[in-house]
């Protein structure tokens, strides 16, 4: 499944003005709960290695605007942990934030049950992630805006707030 | 008579004393990147080596596959030889997965940083071995077949890293 993130970096010790040249790197599991670059993982598919491979990782640069986009997929999921995408911004190669966003659990259980994902929604819910789940105010706040659909693919919105 | 089913793995070490494009781009890419992803295990900015790094928090040892990610492109350039091994013919030998380790770094001085990439070979048949020679060949040979071989010397770098004896048929004549 499609999905564009559209993402702002921002500073909010100056009023929130854009962040220029911030570095974003972004990784995530492919539609079966897997990721790139590790041997010995266990999933729906047995265990698996992907030593080697880079797939679903990368890093952009934020533009004049603080602006970076990736062109990636929605991600799978993998027992004990709710749907995520991991997110490292640095800005003068000093790393500035580590975090990591969700997804409505309404679109992610549609994208899962989908032929295209393994037909079964995520068994970690959103509220209960070790990540996500210490509050409703954090997941609001760690949760990317979606726009879309199954048939269309999706975008994904977020601002990032660093303080520099 | 096949003896085995093997892999072979050829380990490749860089350092700043490494010469060619390919050692000096995984060197210097991997550096700065370990520039960058050691800060998430060094909050603080106390520790300056890899092995302080790894002492403090295990976790560290995650920057073995998170640098190799700033090397894969490099990698791809190799098309899928293995640098630097040759078999008797002077023929590359083909890679299946790389595998790549940070051997020691300081965030100081890139002359402290070394790196090693581990090429495995996809799986092989062993022919025969004579002294220090194997000679194989790709692994859908069949018995009693033509098969097209190589003659590899074993060297340092180079080990069968995986092995799986074959079952050997005897023919019995009946008296």
């Amino acid at each position: 499944m499609p999905l564009t993130l559209n993402l702002l970096v921002v500073n909010t010790n100056d009023n929130c003005n854009v962040v220029t040249n911030a570095r974003v790197d972004i990784w995530h599991c492919n539609k079966d709960g897997y990721y790139s670059g590790y041997s010995g993982q266990s999933g729906v598919l047995g265990t698996k290695s992907y030593v080697g491979e880079t797939w679903l990782r990368g890093y952009q640069t934020s533009d004049g605007t603080g602006a970076v986009a990736f062109n990636t997929i929605y991600p799978g999921w993998y027992g004990g942990r709710a749907t995520h995408i991991h997110f490292e911004i640095y800005v003068n190669s000093v790393l500035k934030k580590t975090t990591q966003l969700t997804f409505s659990e309404t679109i992610s259980d549609a994208v899962h049950k989908s032929s295209l994902y393994t037909g079964t929604v995520n068994t970690t819910r959103n509220a209960n992630d070790g990540i996500f789940g210490n509050s409703a105010t954090d997941l609001a706040n760690e949760t990317l805006s979606m726009a879309g659909s199954i048939a269309a693919g999706y975008v994904g919105t977020y601002t990032f707030g660093i303080a520099l | 008579m096949a003896k085995a089913i093997i892999k072979l793995a050829y380990k490749q070490v860089m350092d700043v004393s490494s010469s060619g494009d390919f050692e000096k781009n995984v060197l210097f890419a991997s550096y700065q990147e370990f520039l960058l992803k050691s800060q998430v295990y060094n909050p603080e900015g106390k520790f300056k080596t890899f092995d302080e790094l790894k002492a403090n928090d295990g976790r560290a040892n995650s920057l073995h596959y998170k640098l190799s990610f700033s090397v894969g492109h490099f990698i791809e350039t190799l098309k899928g030889k293995i640098p630097h091994l040759t078999d008797n013919l002077g023929n590359s030998v083909v890679f299946e997965t790389p595998k790549f380790e940070l051997i020691a770094s300081d965030l100081t001085t890139i002359d402290a940083h070394k790196v090693a990439i581990t090429y495995t070979t996809p799986e092989l048949t062993l022919l025969n071995s004579f002294g220090e020679y194997l000679v194989v060949a790709s692994c859908n040979t069949t018995e009693g077949t033509e098969a097209e071989a190589f003659t590899i010397k074993m060297q340092d770098g180079l080990s069968i890293v995986n092995y799986q004896p074959l079952v050997q048929h005897h023919n019995l004549i009946n008296i």
